[in-house]
C-alpha cells in the first residue's frame, strides 16, 4: 500500500512539472510573440502548442516501446505522431499567418478524432503489431492532404464554413466516442487511460470555442487557452509516465533474468552431479554385468550377491535419473513402499507377511526402500524358508517397523558386530555390505537401525521411525487413492 | 593391494576382478583408510568419488606419504582433476568407464612395478592442468585487484542489484557506485557491467558478505 502511494506521488509531482513546463513554454510564446497577445490568437496559439507536444510524446513513447514492449504504448505513439505530422504545416506558416482557415481546423480535427478511433479499435486487436512512427508519419500525411485538399479545392470552404457549427457537434462527438472507447478499449494501463479521455475532450472542446469564433472574448478564450494546455500537460506527463513505467519494466525484466540465470547456474551444477553419480552408478553396473556375464570363476553365490547389488543399483539409477539427485525427507507411505518390495520378495519364493497399515512416517522413500530391501535379502539368506513377519508398534513417540524372522538368529557374541562393514556371520557366503549399508544409509537420515534384543526365535531388526502426522486434506486425499 | 572405497557395486566388481586375477585384496573404507596400516610398499586403488568422510585428495597424499603406490580411479573426466591426483603422487588415474578387465590390467602393472600411464599421457595431462592453473592464476590476479567496496559492488551487481540501489543499500552516493563500477570495469578490463558479471559467474567469484562501508562504520563506532 504504501509503494502504491509513493509511486502516485511521484506520478502526481511528474505531472506537475510538466504542467509548470507547459505554462513555461506558453508563457515565453507569449512574450517572444507580441501579435499572439490578442485573446483569439493566444488562444489559437496554446491549441498550436498540443502538436509539438504531441512530436514530443512521439519520441518519448517511441523510447518507451524499444525499452519493453508494452500493450497499447505502440499505437499511443503512432496516435501521437499523427496529432504532431498533420499539425506540421500550421506549426511551420508564415509568421502572421493562421496557416488554415476555422472550418478546415475544425473538420480535420474531426477526422484526425476518427483516424484515432481507428487506432484505438485496432489497439484493442492483440495480434495487430504496430511500427509506431510509420503508422503515425503515413496516417499524419493522409490528414496534411485532406486540409491541403479542403482548403485549396474550390467551393470546399464556403460549404465547410456554412456548416461550423455542424462540423463543431461532429467534433464534440467524435471526441466523446474517442475518449469512451479510449477509456474503455484502450490496452493502456488504467492510469492512462484516464487522463488521455479527458485530454480528448479538453482538445476538442478548445478547438470547438476556436471554431466557434467565441475566443475573441476574454472569457471564453480563457476556457479555450486552459484546455488547451492542460490537454498538453495530460499528454506529455502521460507519456512520460509510460516511459517511466516502461524503464521500470525494463528494470524488472533484467533482474528476472537474473534470477532465471542464478536458478539455471544452480541446476546446472545440480546436472553436473547428478551426472558424475550416473556415471559412476553405470561404471558399477557395467563392470558387475561384465564379470556375471565373463566371469566363469564366481561361485553360484556370488554371482547371486553380485546380481542382487545390480538390481539395486540399477534400481537406483532409474530413480537418480528421473527423480534427480536430491534425497527428500518427507511423509512417506510404508504400504506404498512395501507392497513392491513383497511383491518382488513372493516372486522368489520368499513368504513375508505384513498387514495394511495405512501408517505414514517421516523418511526418504528410496533410503527407507533400500533398508527394507536388504533386510529382506538378508531374511532370505540366513533363514531360507522361514516366513518374513514386517510389522509396526509403538514405543512412547517413535514408531518401529520390524522385519522379524524365524531362523538361527544371530548368536549373542556376534550382535555388537552385525552392522560392521565386511563382517559377515560364520558359514555365511555374504560379503557383510548389505546390513552395514542399510544402518548407514539410514543412519545417514536419523533412522537408527537395530538388532532387536528381546527377540527370542530367529533375527529381528528394528527401524526406528518417525510417524508423520498429516493434514486432514492429506489423509483424506491418502485415503482416496486407496 | 587395499581397495578404498564406499561400498559400492563398482567397488565390490573391482575388488571380485583384483581377486579372481590373482591378487590379495582387501576391501577398506575410507573412513578407515588413515587409521588402517597400510605401509609401503603396497599397493592401493582409491576411489576419487567417494560420497562421504574424508576428501580423497588428503587421502591420497596420506597413502602417498606412507610409500604407498596409487592408483586413482575416477568418474570424472575432469583433466585437472586427474593432474592434481598424479601431483599429489598417484602413480596413475584410470577411468572408471573403461573395462573391467582393462582396469585391473593397469592396476596389474602398477602391482607389478611398471608405469601405469605412458608419459605422452602424464605430459598431455600436465599441459591441460597448466593451463587451468594459468587462467585460474589470472583470474586470480584480476579479481584480486578489486578492493572489498569493488568487491561487493560486484557481487550486488551479480545479484541483479541496479547501481543507485547499490548506492542506497551501501549508504554511498551513486557517484560514488559508478566511480567504483568504472573502476572494476578497467581491472577486469571488461567494457560493460554485464561482461564483468559473466566474467565473475564463469570463473565461479564468491563475493564477499556485507557491505565494506557498513563494517567501517561498525568498526570506527566500536
Amino acid at each position: 500500500m504504501r509503494g502504491t502511494v509513493r509511486l502516485a506521488s511521484a506520478a502526481t509531482r511528474r505531472t506537475g512539472s510538466v504542467g509548470i513546463l507547459v505554462l513555461v513554454t506558453y508563457a515565453s510564446i507569449l512574450v517572444a510573440a507580441p501579435s499572439a497577445r490578442a485573446w483569439d490568437e493566444a488562444s489559437a496559439a496554446s491549441i498550436q502548442l498540443l502538436l509539438p507536444a504531441a512530436l514530443a510524446s512521439s519520441v518519448l513513447l517511441c523510447i518507451a516501446c524499444r525499452l519493453y514492449p508494452r500493450a497499447g504504448v505502440a499505437w499511443y505513439a503512432a496516435a501521437t505522431t499523427m496529432v504532431g505530422v498533420q499539425g506540421f504545416p500550421s506549426l511551420v506558416a508564415p509568421a502572421g499567418s493562421s496557416g488554415l482557415t476555422e472550418p478546415v481546423v475544425l473538420w480535420s480535427a474531426a477526422a484526425l478524432g476518427v483516424a484515432m478511433l481507428v487506432l484505438v479499435r485496432f489497439a484493442a486487436a492483440p495480434r495487430v503489431q504496430v511500427a509506431p512512427v510509420s503508422v503515425g508519419v503515413g496516417l499524419g500525411l493522409a490528414l496534411v492532404l485532406f486540409q491541403g485538399v479542403a482548403e485549396l479545392v474550390p467551393g470546399t470552404l464556403a460549404v465547410s464554413a456554412r456548416t461550423t457549427a455542424f462540423g463543431c457537434a461532429i467534433l464534440v462527438a467524435v471526441s466523446a466516442a474517442l475518449a469512451i472507447a479510449v477509456w474503455q478499449h484502450s490496452a493502456l494501463p488504467s492510469e492512462s487511460r484516464r487522463p488521455l479521455s479527458a485530454a480528448v475532450v479538453l482538445w476538442s472542446i478548445s478547438i470547438s470555442l476556436h471554431g466557434l469564433g467565441l475566443t475573441d472574448q476574454a472569457a471564453w478564450s480563457a476556457v479555450a487557452i486552459a484546455g488547451a494546455l492542460v490537454t498538453c500537460a495530460l499528454v506529455l506527463s502521460t507519456s512520460l509516465e509510460l516511459l517511466w513505467q516502461a524503464h521500470r519494466d525494463d528494470r524488472e525484466a533484467v533482474l528476472h533474468l537474473q534470477q532465471q540465470m542464478l536458478t539455471l547456474r544452480a541446476r546446472a551444477r545440480e546436472g553436473v552431479e547428478q551426472l558424475h553419480e550416473v556415471k559412476g552408478t553405470i561404471a558399477g553396473i557395467a563392470s558387475a554385468t561384465d564379470l556375471i556375464r565373463h566371469e566363469e570363476r564366481l561361485t553360484p553365490k556370488h554371482r547371486e550377491h553380485l546380481a542382487e547389488m545390480l538390481a539395486h543399483e540399477t534400481a537406483r539409477l532409474q530413480r537418480l535419473v528421473h527423480a534427480g539427485p536430491k534425497h527428500s525427507v518427507e511423509a512417506v507411505d510404508l504400504d506404498e513402499i512395501l507392497q513392491p518390495l513383497l511383491t518382488a520378495r513372493q516372486v522368489q519364493g520368499q513368504q513375508v507377511v505384513w498387514d495394511y497399515s495405512g501408517i505414514h512416517v517421516i523418511a526418504d522413500a528410496d533410503e527407507l526402500t533400500e533398508a527394507l530391501n536388504i533386510l529382506l535379502h538378508n531374511a532370505a539368506e540366513h533363514a531360507p524358508g522361514s516366513p518374513v513377519q514386517v510389522f509396526t508398534r509403538q514405543r512412547d513417540d517413535e514408531l518401529q517397523l520390524v522385519v522379524a524372522d524365524s531362523g538361527p538368529g544371530v548368536p549373542p557374541e556376534l550382535r555388537d558386530r552385525i552392522f560392521e562393514w565386511g563382517y559377515s556371520r560364520p558359514g555365511s557366503l555374504g560379503q557383510g555390505v548389505g546390513l552395514a549399508m542399510a544402518h548407514q544409509l539410514l543412519a545417514a537420515r536419523g533412522i537408527a537401525l537395530e538388532l532387536d534384543a528381546e527377540h527370542t526365535v530367529g533375527a529381528a531388526f528394528v527401524i526406528r521411525l518417525r510417524p508423520a502426522v498429516l493434514q486432514s486434506p492429506q489423509r483424506e486425499a491418502a485415503l482416496l487413492v486407496r | 593391494m587395499v581397495v578404498v572405497d564406499d561400498p559400492t557395486l563398482f567397488a565390490e566388481s573391482l575388488r571380485t576382478a583384483l581377486a579372481l586375477a590373482g591378487y590379495a585384496v582387501d576391501w577398506v573404507l575410507p573412513a578407515q583408510a588413515s587409521s588402517a596400516g597400510i605401509d609401503g610398499p603396497s599397493v592401493a586403488v582409491l576411489d576419487l568419488d567417494l560420497a562421504d568422510g574424508p576428501s580423497p585428495l588428503t587421502l591420497l597424499e596420506q597413502l602417498v606419504g606412507r610409500g604407498v603406490s596409487v592408483a586413482v580411479v575416477t568418474a570424472s573426466d575432469d583433466h585437472t582433476e586427474w593432474a592434481r591426483c598424479l601431483e599429489l603422487g598417484a602413480t596413475g588415474v584410470v577411468s572408471k568407464s573403461l573395462p573391467l578387465a582393462k582396469i585391473v590390467a593397469k592396476v596389474g602393472r602398477l602391482a607389478a612395478g611398471e608405469p601405469m600411464m605412458t608419459a605422452s599421457e602424464r605430459s598431455l595431462l600436465q599441459r591441460e592442468a597448466e593451463d587451468h592453473f594459468l587462467r585460474v592464476r589470472e583470474m586470480e590476479t584480476l579479481f584480486g585487484q578489486l578492493t572489498p567496496a569493488e568487491a561487493w559492488v560486484l557481487g550486488q551487481l551479480m545479484e541483479g542489484t541496479v547501481a543507485h540501489e547499490i548506492a542506497q543499500q551501501g549508504e554511498q552516493p551513486p557517484s560514488v557506485v559508478h566511480a567504483q563500477v568504472s573502476s572494476i570495469l578497467t581491472k577486469l578490463r571488461v567494457t560493460t557491467w554485464l561482461g564483468a558479471v559473466g566474467l565473475a559467474n564463469d570463473y565461479g567469484w564468491v563475493p564477499p558478505d556485507g557491505s565494506p562501508v557498513v563494517e567501517v562504520r561498525r568498526r570506527s563506532g566500536a
